[in-house]
């Protein structure tokens, strides 16, 4: 391998790194275009539990295999459910990121999260879940983005719904 | 806990008027427990799972009927049989995970005194039985049965006696059901379970409440998405607490809204008919556009409430549909759907308040003593809860 890959290898983890951040920033901050705006062109988003993922059943929680339903979220919660709905601020903590080559394009993208909801009118702040990413970085003219973002939760029975995207 | 003492102990006030409920129902603890005990775990048929959860002998899902645990297993000789979740011993909870499979022995085997049953929750042996007391016989000793029958594959059980067969104790919902879930298998595609941070009444009462479904699911009005008529019905309502809506869907008018609205398509029902029934007291079966789901509801304390959404496709159906009912069943109406996860912010907020005190009152369509009523109004509230307090002798 050249110096030069090796650099440029070295650039496009950085770079995927970078697009967590600006994920986690993105729903933390409750910013629904800026959130869609991570993801590629041909892009999928889910929300499955562990349990059905282990056993091998196909239902989501969230299902947006298209890049057309992943705008459709961004109508839904910034339109459909009113600001009644929306009322919580999440806040992600991310742990144990890794990154490695799929190919040339892409790298795969994990890390662990917990995921806090602090909510008005009730003292404290809770725990919704926690889960693992296990995400697909695409670039476009150099610039990363989403082709896959997968939320597999460990927690089987959410303590409440959720709303923003995890 | 008899009836005599649960008068005794509920000191609600329940106003003699049908149309109204005090809040403190929502709230009342000694009431729960004799909900448990007299409700779920009383002459009632609770709805816990569908046989195509349970293909394979072995297979098992966790469940309670009122505070009691129990497995639902199905046995060696392909029948479903309900355990009650406790050591004969000393009470240890024999089955640890929600769901699973036993085994190749289909044997269930507490790990604190290695005490092993079979599946129909004989005892099959103990350790070092040799130091017991010579009087002891292992049929002293299974795993409590509940009484099972299954009705178009939903699994039903109950802990008494006294309660009348399933055919007879659903009697006219039999027919929707049938209707929904058909003569063929169905294909089991996952289940989302959600804590509703409500009374379980709460919960049940949505389903009886056909007003607030014009007011809150706003979706329905942005996409102009609109039903062509429909009725609720309580059949039986003088004996039984069962609901069953019934309505037919238009086209989505407003197209404009979403950028993939494929969700929205109806591609198994050359009918439109769509349905929502619930079985007293709280097990309900959810058919709307292609969505096939069952709702295990579990009480859990006097504000939460469990429910489990199975959701199913049919037998030999094609990849594309099930793929649509999958996608569907995700993003429209699981607890996170589109349409329907408004429902747990409002009843989260009924529950918030419930210490306001006063009572809850039903309105629309009451004018009207009996079903069938409109699909948009909420009187057969009332029958939930005339069958609620026959059973508690409220």
């Amino acid at each position: 391998m050249t110096g030069e890959s090796v650099t440029a290898e070295r650039l496009r983890r950085a770079q995927a790194i970078e697009l967590l951040n600006e994920y986690v920033d993105a729903v933390d901050s409750r910013a629904m275009q800026r959130w869609a705006a991570l993801f590629a062109r041909e892009a999928s988003y889910s929300v499955v539990t562990r349990e059905n993922a282990e056993r091998g059943l196909p239902l989501a929680l969230v299902m947006d295999h298209t890049r057309e339903r992943i705008e459709d979220r961004v109508t839904s919660v910034t339109k459909v459910w009113s600001s009644h709905y929306n009322d919580y601020w999440p806040r992600h903590l991310i742990s144990n990121v890794s990154v490695g080559d799929i190919d040339e394009g892409r790298v795969a993208l994990r890390a662990n999260f917990a995921l806090y909801l602090t909510e008005p009118g009730s003292p404290g702040s809770r725990l919704l879940a926690v889960g693992r990413y296990d995400d697909e970085v695409t670039f476009d003219l150099d610039v990363p983005r989403f082709a896959r973002k997968a939320v597999v939760l460990d927690t089987t029975v959410l303590p409440r719904y959720f709303v923003y995207p995890i | 806990m008899s009836k005599t003492d649960s008068r005794v102990t509920c000191s609600l006030g329940w106003p003699s008027e049908s149309s109204h409920v005090p809040r403190s129902a929502y709230l009342d603890v000694d009431l729960f427990d004799i909900e448990m005990a007299e409700v779920f775990q009383g002459p009632s048929w609770i709805l816990l799972a569908h046989e195509s959860e349970l293909p394979l002998p072995g297979d098992f899902k966790a469940a309670r009927l009122g505070s009691v645990p129990v497995i639902v297993v199905r046995a060696s000789d392909g029948g479903i049989r309900v355990l009650v979740n406790a050591c004969a011993h000393r009470g240890a909870r024999v089955v640890h995970e929600d769901v699973g499979n036993v085994g190749p022995s289909l044997h269930l085997r507490c790990i604190y005194h290695a005490w092993t049953y079979d599946l129909d929750g004989r005892l099959l042996s103990a350790s070092l039985e040799e130091d017991f007391p010579s009087d002891f016989a292992r049929s002293d000793y299974g795993l409590p049965k509940a009484r099972v029958e299954v009705h178009s594959g939903m699994i039903f059980a109950s802990l008494s006696d006294e309660t009348p067969s399933l055919s007879e104790y659903l009697g006219g919902i039999q027919e929707g059901l049938e209707r929904s879930l058909g003569p063929g298998e169905l294909m089991f595609l996952g289940s989302q379970k959600v804590v509703f941070e409500c009374n379980w009444k709460i919960y049940a009462e949505n389903i009886y409440d056909g007003y607030h479904t014009v007011a809150l699911h706003k979706a329905f009005r942005m996409l102009q998405m609109k039903a062509a008529g429909g009725t609720i019905s309580a059949p039986d309502y003088e004996r039984s607490g069962h609901v069953w809506n019934e309505y037919t869907t238009l086209p989505v008018e407003n197209r404009d809204l979403l950028k993939d609205g494929s969700l929205l398509e109806s591609r198994t029902k050359p009918d439109n008919a769509n349905r929502i029934i619930n079985i007293f007291p709280v097990g309900i079966l959810s058919d709307q556009l292609d969505t096939l789901s069952l709702r295990f509801v579990t009480p859990l304390s006097v504000d939460r409430t469990q429910v489990d959404f199975a959701v199913f496709a049919k037998s030999g159906e094609t990849s594309d549909i099930v793929a649509h009912r999958v996608a569907q069943g995700s993003n429209l109406f699981g607890p996170e759907g589109f349409i329907s996860l408004e429902d747990a912010t409002a009843l989260s907020r009924v529950q918030m308040s419930a210490s306001s005190g006063g009572d809850s009152i039903v309105l629309k369509g009451t004018p009207k003593a009996a079903p069938p009523y409109r699909i948009v109004d909420e009187a057969a509230i009332r029958h939930f809860y005339g069958a609620y307090r026959r059973l508690l002798g409220l």
